[in-house]
């Protein structure tokens, strides 16, 4: 075991090491991610110009443009006033939350109530999900990933984690599990029977096609696709944007580029709804 | 044997198979606790090998940045939850603990992975070490999971080895308190008290069989001798071994001229399915083995056992010898005896009493056939002057010579010749008509004549003379022997009255 962890660290290192400083660096929401690395290569070739993409959720991705650290954050969530005055932005596709489970659970459709319960506690046996398993862990977000304030704006639940919360604030419950990223949601969801967790509906339909062990449940009877999303059926849906400041010329010609409608096919096949140009 | 049954080899089989059932119950049941902890130990012997895999398969795929390569992260993940899942149901170990190590395992694991894909390389270094610290707690704790499965497989069989023993020495106990005590109480000691009763009485029967006076006998179904008694020797001159061994020798010293009605007998008594209380008897000659003819007189009947199976012929030989020869004697003193009641003792001729039942019998025999009766009453002449001048015992003579002369004329067997009283003879003569009754008469008569027999003292003739009368006639409704003797008295008469030495025939 030590070996094999050893190697990871080399691996950790190397990667590191690779990663270049002349180029676009993107960070934020990991939703988004899978858009930009798709991107990336053809833009490269086209553009002269290498995009460089990491995660850290949503607000990190705001922090990093703010201390320059990053010229494009990824903001998996609608921006607030203050943030439309204070960055520049562009919403490039719209996302639905879903509700993921272990493809052993039985569960199709989940009520609202229902969905609350489970994240609020008062749910808790594997036998509520219609499965053999060791624990039900429901698995939420950090408090910096969007989808978390999608889901809390959907729920009105909160995590335990915000500061200033009201004291008769609805929580999730304390034991939930904290994802990071979707790739982070989607491996745990798929490898512990009793899981289930709240992701990119995007990222989760991708995993899904790959073979991962995970089902998406309906909410209030509606699945999560192009036209629930687009027509508003599906409760929980969310705005994808890229955040830069508006001083920021270094991104002129990647949002040109965005602008010109180029991204649009690949946002599609990733599972997004595109917004067109 | 029924008696033992019930007390003694139903219980014993019931008690040994309920011990047997419930060391089979017990140890197939420790056998299956034992075979599903020995899947449980291989699992969990497995399962530290599926830990260090998927952990590897992880960060491969990371290091590769293969998104699909994780598939492998989470089947294995899968099983090792299932795995875990059966050795908490199987052997209700509390695998709480260890389930949540492994949670937390994968937990940083994962968000190794996430931290990798985010390039923020400190969490991921910092997740890996504390997936390393729940590696080193799962280590440990599998290590005692595998110890708790060897100490309960120890148990097991211990268990198994004590429930093998104890059963044993309770088969063994009661093997030994049945051979011991048991047996030799409820069995060996019946057995030997109905062997000691049985000799008993097998010598009693044996007694009673060997002391029977009259030669006995029994044969099975095959004809062989079964039993035969020893008074057969008395009885025959043979001894019983000769006999049981030459079972021909029954029907060899059957008497020649007996054979054919000893065959018949057999052929009808000494068979099967005739009643038990069906004896039959026949009596035949055996030579003895001295030469001397002996008289058997032979009982037997078939024999069946309990349940009605036949069991061949039982015999009873009698000598009855002297019994016959008794009997002849009887007879003879019988047939004795019955001529004495019938016969004159002088005349040897029948006497007046046979006579009278003759007389009465042949008048309704000749009424019913219609035949001619005839009857003929005669005297000596002048007899009492012959006594006095000759002397009774010379008169006695005379009387003899007159009864021969009259038996001589009348000799058919039909004739009754009777000495009717002193020197009065009756004669009775079926189906003779009066002519041929006179013509009879007359030659009897002058047979007496003929005689000459000296009577000087007679005013007939100076020899014995007899005078006759005769009656014949064919009896009607009316007749009876009295008249017939009142007629054949007055026919005499009338002969008297003429002058004597003569007969007269009258009518009825």
């Amino acid at each position: 075991m030590r070996t094999i962890i050893f190697i990871l660290f080399l691996s950790i290192f190397l990667q590191a090491e690779i990663t270049s400083s002349n180029s676009i660096h993107f960070s934020g929401a990991t939703t988004i991610q899978p858009i930009i690395e798709k991107i990336a290569s053809s833009y490269q070739r086209t553009n002269k110009e290498s995009l460089y993409v990491e995660g850290g959720g949503t607000e990190a991705g705001l922090q990093k443009i703010i201390n320059k650290s990053s010229d494009i954050a990824m903001v998996a969530r609608s921006l607030s006033e203050e943030e439309k005055n204070r960055f520049a932005y562009m919403t490039i596709a719209i996302d639905a939350v879903a509700v993921i489970h272990h493809e052993s659970q039985v569960i199709k459709n989940l009520t609202k109530k229902e969905l609350i319960g489970f994240y609020d506690g008062s749910i808790r046996e594997c036998k509520n999900v219609g499965c053999e398993c060791l624990n039900l862990i429901i698995i939420s977000r950090k408090i910096n990933r969007a989808t978390l304030d999608v889901f809390e704006a959907y729920s009105g639940l909160k995590s335990p984690k915000r500061k200033n919360l009201p004291p008769d604030a609805k929580l999730i419950r304390a034991d939930a599990w904290e994802a990071e990223s979707n790739i982070n949601t989607l491996l745990w969801v798929a490898g512990l029977k009793g899981a289930i967790a709240i992701v990119s509906h995007a990222e989760a339909i991708r995993y899904e096609k790959m073979g991962y062990p995970i089902r998406t449940s309906a909410i209030e009877n509606v699945y999560p696709s192009t036209e629930t999303i687009k027509n508003g059926t599906y409760p929980i849906k969310r705005e994808l944007n890229l955040v830069w400041k508006k001083e920021n010329l270094k991104v002129k010609q990647f949002i040109g580029w965005v602008k010109s409608g180029a991204m649009d096919a690949s946002v599609s096949e990733l599972g997004f709804v595109a917004v067109g140009k | 044997m029924k008696r033992s049954f019930y007390t003694l080899w139903l219980p014993t089989l019931i008690t040994s198979i309920m011990i047997i059932s419930l060391f089979w119950t017990m140890q197939t049941f420790l056998h299956h606790n034992l075979a599903e902890m020995l899947q449980s130990h291989k699992r969990s012997q497995e399962l530290t090998a599926k830990i260090e895999k998927m952990v590897s398969s992880t960060l491969n795929a990371t290091f590769l940045g293969d998104e699909k390569g994780f598939l492998k992260t989470v089947e294995l993940s899968n099983q090792i939850h299932d795995d875990i899942l059966l050795i908490k149901k199987d052997n209700k170990y509390n695998t709480d603990s260890l389930f949540n190590s492994y949670e937390q395992l994968y937990k940083k694991l994962i968000s190794a992975v996430s931290y990798t894909t985010e390039n923020r390389l400190g969490d991921a270094r910092m997740a890996l070490e504390e997936v390393e610290s729940y590696s080193n707690d799962l280590q440990m704790q599998m290590s005692e999971l595998n110890n708790y499965f060897d100490q309960r497989e120890k148990e097991v069989e211990q268990t198994l080895f004590v429930i093998m023993i104890l059963s044993g020495s309770l088969l063994l106990f009661i093997a030994l308190f049945n051979g011991f005590y048991l047996i030799p109480r409820r069995v060996i000691r019946p057995l030997e008290e109905f062997a000691e009763a049985l000799k008993g009485s097998e010598e009693k029967y044996r007694i009673v069989a060997d002391w029977t006076y009259d030669w006995e006998y029994w044969l099975d179904v095959n004809k062989n001798i079964v039993f035969i008694s020893p008074s057969v020797q008395r009885v025959t001159g043979y001894t019983p071994n000769e006999f049981m061994q030459n079972t021909s020798l029954l029907i060899d010293i059957i008497h020649p001229d007996d054979v054919s009605k000893w065959s018949k007998h057999v052929s009808e008594a000494h068979l099967p399915n005739r009643p038990e209380e069906d004896a039959q008897e026949v009596e035949f000659r055996v030579v003895r083995k001295d030469g001397a003819v002996i008289f058997v007189d032979h009982i037997c009947r078939p024999v069946y056992n309990h349940d009605g199976t036949y069991m061949g012929v039982r015999v009873a030989n009698r000598d009855i010898t002297q019994k016959i020869a008794i009997l002849d004697e009887l007879k003879e003193k019988n047939r004795l005896l019955d001529t004495l009641a019938t016969t004159d003792g002088l005349s040897a001729l029948y006497n007046r009493r046979y006579f009278d039942e003759a007389l009465t019998r042949e008048v309704e025999y000749a009424k019913r056939t219609g035949n001619a009766l005839a009857l003929v009453m005669c005297d000596i002449d002048y007899f009492k002057l012959y006594n006095d001048a000759y002397g009774h015992q010379k008169g006695d003579k005379v009387i003899q010579q007159v009864a021969d002369v009259l038996k001589a004329t009348f000799s058919r067997t039909i004739d009754v010749v009777a000495r009717y009283g002193g020197e009065e003879f009756v004669i009775l003569l079926q189906a003779t008509p009066p002519a041929e009754a006179y013509k009879l008469v007359e030659l009897a008569r002058e047979n007496i004549v003929r005689l000459g027999i000296e009577h000087k003292e007679s005013k007939v003739a100076p020899f014995v003379t007899m005078s006759f009368g005769v009656v014949s006639c064919i009896p009607d409704l009316l007749s009876s022997g009295d008249r017939l003797l009142a007629q054949s008295d007055k026919a005499l008469y009338q002969s008297k009255e003429n002058g004597r030495n003569r007969t007269t025939l009258l009518e009825c």
